[in-house]
């Protein structure tokens, strides 16, 4: 765990669970798998998040995805791992605004943060509330040739760039702390 | 009425606000969508919600006048999140461009928020199952739905996405909730009671909704031990002296307190006498 101010946190960690994984869960959307297989940029559901709950995402997936489909450079292909069946999402009216797992290959590592850190800056925007006052949790699984490596972030985010900057650096030396 | 004279009547500094003026806006909104002229749907879509976020910071203020603070709450609130959706289809100007008195509500919503006590909001947690589109009536779908977005407008109407299925989950407290809407009513009334001295003060010194006014957080040295050396006993009572005691507990050393500061034009710093408490 780093601390990057008294108000953010990133951490990077070594995880079992890479894209193979995901097309084995139950929730995995079998009738679209040809196209969610081509997906580069991945949002799955958290599980267990309470004892017996079904996999949920987050309250503003719909609008991350609406997003990252709008804005996806060359080279990202985005999707999402269920179909409408298995599509809940939980409102918890929470503050920290809290994003959609995602699960991306190594090489768009760099892509996903610009993503990332441009839909917190129009969600921001579109509230009229300032990065500096708003949190927002982020949580990135990378997948390369020899390692699958889990970025943590939260606290505030006008961190959080920078924060996602340190981890980048981080998963590509290879270390895990 | 013509547009240009809804205009001018928006661009005033409104304290009352005839029912006829919304009806005539209303109509004329109907009529082009009816028409199906978009430009002109969106146009009485944003001079109706100008007018209503207009006259909930006028309710608003003469709530909170009449203290009845619950409701002064819920329609800051309100308007607060209508003047959102305003901003995310139309701009709605800047301090030195501001005909519609928008950017100066905004700032006030904000500084009035700032003066409410309410601290533990209430939260119902659901899950979200099934949404329709208010606009083309579709379900919304992960792949191949419409691509209406949320909180846009089209044809004069504001696209929301209504929610057709969910189960509640839990009810929560929390201190710091995305939406403030729900405001958790205090069950030990003794414990917990809410003070809205502030808002009193403030009411005491405006003798207009549209005047200028700052809040300031200044922070002022306790003065119980304003002339406390760091070897003397420390005030307290514990017996210990002042630098292994109270001296390196902010909380006690210091307390923050809110100025209300008067202006007359945005920007001037008028010497009035400033209130404190
Ligand atoms: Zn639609
Ligand atoms: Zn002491």
């Amino acid at each position: 765990m780093r601390h990057i101010s008294t108000k953010s946190n990133i951490m990077v960690a070594e995880v079992p669970t890479g894209f193979a994984d995901i097309y084995e869960k139950p929730y995995f959307a079998v009738e679209y798998q040809e196209e969610i297989k081509k997906a580069n940029l991945l949002l799955i559901p958290s599980e267990n998040i309470r004892e017996g709950m079904e996999p949920v995402f987050p309250e503003f997936t719909s609008d991350f995805l609406r997003y990252l489909r709008a804005n996806a450079g060359e080279g990202v292909v985005v999707d999402i791992a269920v179909d409408d069946a298995n599509y809940r999402r939980l409102v918890l009216h929470s503050s920290p605004v809290a994003l959609a797992t995602m699960v991306v290959r190594d090489k768009i590592l760099e892509q996903c943060a610009d993503l990332v850190v441009g839909f917190l800056k129009e969600m921001a925007d579109g509230n009229q509330r300032y990065e500096d006052e708003m949190d927002t949790y982020v949580n990135i699984i990378v997948e390369g040739e020899d390692f699958i490596r889990k970025i943590m972030f939260t606290g505030r985010v006008s961190e959080c760039r920078e924060a996602l900057d340190l981890a980048i650096q981080e998963v590509f030396r290879g270390g895990a702390r | 009425m013509t547009i240009t004279e809804i205009e001018q009547f928006l661009k005033k500094q409104n304290q009352i606000f005839p029912d006829d003026i919304i009806r005539e806006i209303e109509q004329k909104r109907a009529e082009a969508i009816k028409a199906q002229n978009e430009e002109e749907a969106n146009e009485y879509w944003r001079l109706a919600v100008i007018y209503y976020v207009q006259k909930g910071y006028i309710t608003m203020y003469n709530m909170v006048r009449s203290k009845n603070y619950r409701m002064a709450w819920e329609t800051l609130r309100q308007t607060d999140m209508q003047l959102v959706t305003l901003g995310r289809n139309f701009s709605i100007g800047t301090s030195l461009d501001d005909p519609y008195h928008l950017v100066y509500i905004r700032d006030m919503l904000n500084k009035y928020e700032l003066l409410f006590p309410y601290e533990i909001f209430v939260c119902r947690e659901s899950l979200i199952k099934e949404q329709k589109c208010s606009i083309c009536g579709e379900t919304v779908k992960l792949r191949g739905g419409c691509n209406h977005v949320p909180g846009k407008i089209y044809m004069g109407e504001l696209c929301m996405h209504e929610t057709t299925d969910f189960e509640y989950k839990d009810l929560k407290a929390v201190r710091d909730p995305f939406d403030k809407f729900e405001i958790l009513e205090p069950y030990e009334p003794k414990e917990m009671t809410y003070s809205f001295a502030l808002l009193e003060m403030l009411m005491g010194s405006l003798r207009s909704p549209y005047e200028y006014w700052e809040v300031e957080i200044v922070r002022d040295k306790n003065p119980e031990y304003a002339r406390v050396g760091r070897n003397d006993k420390c005030p307290c009572g514990s017996g210990k002296k002042f630098k292994h005691c109270c001296m390196n507990d902010e909380k006690k050393m210091y307390f923050d307190h809110y100025k209300i500061r008067m202006m007359n034009e945005p920007g001037e710093n008028v010497d009035q006498p400033l209130r404190m408490i």
